[in-house]
């Protein structure tokens, strides 16, 4: 059986940490992406009902609210990926954007997938560390006596 | 493999924006964020555009496809060695290595 280091345990749970810790930092990433794509596809139902004035945020935290004449909601941009947006229906639109939200979803699940992965050999290798240090402990103590 | 993986991701991110572009009308108006500014660009143009990064893209993909290949087979080799050299020098696994 191949000899394994206490040096080599503790660089492999350094090493899961960090990854762990990236890919919560994905996961959360990949769930901001789909709230948004979320607030999106509301924004195109609600377009269908609106008959009068509309409001439209001028910054991100909606401290200045401006007033809107009318909106034509039978065209909006939808983006398209990278530097790229294109006119279309907000029928195309949503297509666009549940496809999108199909795919975020199933990036999040492999993400939370190789993450239970990551967490579950996490915990093994602190658990053999522990009882490493714990039988560590034993010995010494005997020794003193 | 940093690298690769970045020009794999563009790679994608080309691929789907060429994609959706194939799904709608050739008439469609496209607009490109230049700076804080969208600006009308022409379908077929955007498309060439694209079609000409991905060229480039897939070039280089390949060829960090075969160094890695190289690397791998030389890293190979080398472990090859050193374990040699260490059974010759540590045989049956003596010298160092603590149980877990």
């Amino acid at each position: 059986m191949a000899q394994v280091s206490v040096e080599d345990l503790l660089a492999q749970a350094s090493a899961l940490r960090n990854n762990i810790d990236y890919l919560q930092r994905l996961a959360n990433d990949v769930a901001d992406a789909l709230a948004s794509i979320a607030s999106a596809k509301e924004a195109i139902n609600a377009l269908k009902n609106v008959s009068g004035d509309a409001l439209i945020a001028a910054d991100k935290r909606g401290n200045l609210m401006l007033k809107l004449g009318s909106i034509d909601s039978s065209k909006v941009l939808v983006h398209l990926g990278l530097n790229y947006y294109a006119e279309v229906t907000s029928e195309k639109a949503e297509d666009i954007l549940t496809k999108r939200e199909q795919e975020l979803k199933a990036a999040l699940e492999r993400i939370n997938n190789e993450l239970a992965k990551n967490v579950q050999a996490y915990n093994e290798i602190t658990s053999i560390l522990q009882s490493i240090e714990e039988e560590a402990r034993r010995a010494a103590a005997q020794q003193k006596r | 493999m940093a690298e690769r993986s970045v020009i794999d991701s563009e790679l994608k991110e080309i691929n789907t924006v060429l994609q959706e572009l194939g799904n709608i009308p050739q008439d469609s108006t496209i607009y490109k964020i230049v700076g804080n500014l969208l600006v009308r660009v022409n379908k077929a143009d955007v498309e060439r555009e694209l079609n000409d990064r991905k060229e480039i893209l897939e070039l280089r993909s390949r060829t960090y496809q075969k160094q890695e290949a190289t690397f791998r087979t030389e890293l190979e080799n080398l472990q090859k060695k050193i374990q040699e050299l260490y059974n010759k020098y540590y045989p049956q696994g003596a010298g160092g290595a603590a149980k877990a």
